[in-house]
């Protein structure tokens, strides 16, 4: 927990409610807190109380108003599941990318663009994940719609370097834009660390509360319940990590810098290596010695990419292919055995207990 | 160890080198009569169409590698049939062709949702080849070089006319239904299994370069094999030694030994 550094936040949600006045937004606060209680979630309140500036739109236009529950239209699969974490089924809420879609990849269609406009919010995770939000942003911002992203509630770190090669992709890919990707930026897959995801709920309360103040009971007590699930997996997870002997985990997408900042681990991405990619045969030989010298028995191979590259280093080296989940998205099949994000985080424990 | 040799300790790169040996032979023979009948832009078509063979698969729940090479087929086939309707403009049937593909490929995948399952049939590489692969090129090369030297002479005539070939009494049809299959097999395979790029490249630039030197049909071939194949290896070597990706390294390579060709070819005019 102390690898926390709470910065300066810039804001996290714009609201375009003239009923809720700074007052009362500083009372939603610290009834938050004073609900939650706990130690640890007192810290990540005090965290809201110090850093978040909350811009405060004060537009005329409001949102089409819709009957009954109101609509929040999410970016990716996984920010849906937390917001039904908190929202239950209190909102309607909409998931733009379809099952399968590949996170990185997508592009809404201009049917889903008219169905974000007309939503009363709108989360995404930011930080690089979703390069076609930056196209969608200035619409929604335009129509005092709400936004919500994710990756400001968490310190981000770490890098995402992946050997994208754009020559091969042109069927499939034409926008992709990759530009968090190819460069330096920070990882964005900030919901692989249990203790982001928990903020995250945290702030997810804050926002929906300040959406629909009148359901504030029912967030809250979701919230208390998801975030004490959230501490089960944490506990899970630092039992079984202090255990491994062997720290260094190597993947063949660097998607897990924040989970392995948690529990001490190293990351050794496969890099160069990508589904994407042709790997040259330097690479392949520097990680096939690095195997070896290291005397590793597994390569964490991403679920929803190809596997082809891991494969070919596992072969050569007889050590073991594991998958990690990196829960960018789920299969439909994944979607109908009921799988969730604690679900398939276990898996991953499990696949990391095996090493 | 000579670090020439020392790449050799890798089972990987062994593959590496086989395969794209293999395929530096077989391809470029394909790939001399595909430019003389003006289809030289069939590999990149047939590699590309064959996207929307692997999504139909996984719709349908069929093999994708399977799907793909009949897709592919069908391909090459309508290629032929449309291409008879405008005689003296080949390349439009292959852009028909390419359109209906990409189009198809484009709404279908919208209908799957696994897409680790798409990207995994996806281009390969020469540095990822599974033993699987690599004793299927084996088998591929076998039969595509054996069909080849059978039908030399027939194919040889076909090339330069097909209506002379006609008259000389070549079942043009036949063989060019032979052929045809035989290229859209071997396009789709060793797509899958060493990338687009080497396919689409090894089918053309060889034949480009040998072109040049050649005086005769048979020299012609036998120039473009020992191009493809010293190029397919020095390049590899390079890719090792420059840690570059060893497809557009092999194709750079190519390229400049095509333009050094161009400007010996022209110098001793």
């Amino acid at each position: 927990m102390t690898s926390f550094i709470f910065k300066e936040k810039k804001p996290i949600l714009t609201v375009h409610d003239h009923s809720v006045s700074p007052d009362r937004r500083d009372f939603l606060r610290s009834s938050i807190l004073g609900f939650l209680g706990s130690s640890s979630l007192a810290r990540f309140g005090s965290a809201i109380v110090l850093g978040s500036g909350i811009a405060s739109f004060t537009a005329c236009a409001p949102p089409p108003k819709r009957e009954g529950k109101k609509l929040v239209c999410i970016s990716f699969f996984l920010l849906e599941n937390l917001a039904k974490i908190i929202a239950g089924d209190q909102f309607e809420i909409r998931c733009v990318m379809p099952v399968g879609a590949d996170v990185h990849t997508w592009e809404p269609s201009p049917k889903k663009i008219m169905e974000m406009l007309q939503a009363d919010a709108f989360l995404f995770n930011g930080a690089g994940l979703e390069t076609w939000t930056g196209k969608v942003i200035p619409q929604l911002q335009k129509r005092n719609i709400p936004i919500f992203e994710a990756a400001k509630c968490v310190t981000l770190g770490g890098t995402h370097l992946c050997g994208h090669d754009h020559a091969h992709e042109t069927h499939a890919h034409e926008n992709c834009g990759h530009d968090h990707a190819c460069g330096a930026g920070a990882d964005p897959h900030i919901w692989l660390s249990v203790r982001n995801v928990k903020r995250i709920l945290v702030y997810l309360a804050e926002f929906f509360i300040r959406l629909d103040p009148a359901r504030k009971s029912k967030f809250l007590a979701n919230l208390a319940a998801g975030a004490a699930e959230c501490d089960a997996l944490d506990t899970e997870f630092q039992a079984v990590t202090s255990r491994l002997e062997n720290r260094k985990l190597v993947v063949t997408h660097g998607a897990f810098w924040y989970l392995c900042r948690d529990y001490g681990l190293e990351q050794i991405s496969l890099e160069g290596y990508s589904p994407y990619s042709d790997p040259s045969p330097a690479q392949m030989v520097k990680i096939i010695d690095f195997i070896r010298q290291n005397q590793l028995k597994v390569i964490y191979a991403t679920a929803s990419e190809s596997t082809k590259g891991a494969e070919a280093a596992a072969r050569e080296t007889g050590v073991r292919l594991a998958i990690l989940h990196p829960l960018g998205t789920l299969s439909q099949a994944q979607i109908d055995s009921g799988a969730d994000y604690f679900s398939v985080m276990r898996e991953n424990l499990k696949a990391l207990e095996n090493d | 160890m000579n670090p020439l040799l020392e790449i050799f300790q890798y089972d990987f790169l062994r593959s590496a080198f086989l395969t794209g040996t293999l395929l530096a032979v077989i391809i470029p023979c394909i790939g001399l009569t595909v430019v003389l009948k003006r289809l030289s832009m069939i590999g990149e078509t047939l590699a590309h169409t064959s996207l929307a063979g692997v999504t139909l698969g996984l719709l349908l729940g069929f093999n994708p590698t399977v799907c793909a090479a009949l897709y592919c087929v069908l391909a090459a086939f309508g290629i032929e049939l449309l291409r008879k309707h405008w005689p003296q403009y080949a390349e439009m049937a292959i852009a028909l062709i390419l359109s209906l593909g990409i189009g198809l490929t484009g709404v279908l995948s919208s209908f799957v949702t696994n897409m680790a399952s798409f990207q995994s049939f996806l281009f390969g590489s020469l540095i990822t080849v599974t033993p699987f692969e690599l004793k299927l090129v084996i088998v591929l090369s076998i039969i595509v070089f054996s069909i080849f030297l059978l039908l030399y002479r027939e194919l040889f005539y076909i090339a330069f006319d097909e209506a002379a070939a006609r008259l000389a009494g070549i079942p043009v049809g036949a063989v060019n239904f032979l052929f045809t299959l035989l290229t859209a097999v071997t396009i789709s395979l060793a797509a899958r299994t060493v990338g687009a790029l080497i396919v689409s490249s090894l089918l053309v630039i060889p034949a480009a370069a040998a072109m040049r030197l050649g005086k005769s049909y048979r020299f012609t071939l036998i120039f473009a094999v020992i191009f493809s194949v010293l190029t397919m290896n020095i390049g590899l070597f390079v890719s090792y030694f420059t840690e570059t990706q060893p497809g557009g390294t092999i194709v750079l390579l190519q390229i400049a030994l095509l333009l050094l060709i161009l400007l010996l070819t022209r110098l001793r005019k």
